[in-house]
């Protein structure tokens, strides 16, 4: 599922700047097909940049930029961008970005669906290592298959 | 008794660190804890026993009793221990 989820389209490596256009540039693929509208990526980075924002650092390098159904989604999906330096969340030390994925929940069961998907690759150590280092979309499906 | 993950949105990290609880209190063998998800805003401290939340939200539940905080939410191994912990402090009996 999740590789219906991050076909080749949605998945960037990119060398943004910093956090800021490394958020917009993950969740452009989104906002050009219509899953979402311009404006919720501008209310992620404003809550990102809020107090408390960067809790949507994961631990371990991983963020993941959502907001609520309400900011303007269309239809539940995710993006991810590898970035090819480390860059830090809201321009904190101690939130380190090594991939950033977008993700946009529709508050339905479809979006607990693929939530439970990426939680599943994500907690597991081995294929959290494994894509930070990927550097290819070949390389991730080969991770996403087993997960997904 | 309940246990309740909570983010900003209450739909991404805190429905992760819900599924998360879950598979933590099978790990320890924990039995008959509800667990939830919400949003910072829409509960208040009687909506559950124990709240789990990321480090960065910390100072937005100081009111509640009993909070949790997770330095990685993606963590288990923090969060088997300190799902592990809120049992004990509840008397919930665990098995491992």
């Amino acid at each position: 599922m999740l590789e219906q989820h991050l076909t080749e389209d949605r998945v960037l490596f990119a060398d943004p700047a910093d956090w800021r256009e490394a958020v917009r540039e993950a969740a452009r693929p989104l906002v050009e097909d219509g899953s979402v509208e311009p404006r919720y990526v501008e209310k992620v980075l404003e809550t990102i940049a809020a107090p408390g924002g960067t809790y949507m650092d994961l631990g371990f390098g991983i963020t993941l930029a959502h907001s609520r159904p309400e900011e303007g989604v269309n239809r539940t999906a995710l993006s991810l961008l590898l970035p090819e330096r480390t860059l830090h969340l809201a321009d904190e030390e101690s939130h380190p970005v090594n991939a950033v994925f977008v993700l946009a929940a529709t508050g339905t069961q479809d979006h607990q669906q693929t939530m439970a998907e990426l939680a599943r690759l994500l907690m597991d150590a081995g294929s959290r290592t494994a894509l930070l280092a990927v550097r290819s979309y070949p390389e991730l499906t080969r991770i996403l298959q087993p997960a997904g | 008794m309940k246990f309740m993950a909570m983010c900003s949105s209450g739909l991404g990290s805190s429905f992760m660190v819900h599924m998360n609880i879950e598979t933590a209190l099978k790990t320890v063998g924990a039995q008959g804890v509800e667990v939830d998800h919400a949003d910072l805003g829409s509960v208040g401290p009687e909506a559950a026993d124990v709240f789990f939340v990321g480090r960065d939200l910390e100072n937005s539940v100081s009111d509640f009793d009993d909070v949790v905080v997770l330095n990685s939410i993606i963590d288990q191994e923090e969060l088997v221990e300190k799902v592990r912990e809120a049992c004990q402090r509840h008397g919930i009996a665990t098995t491992d």
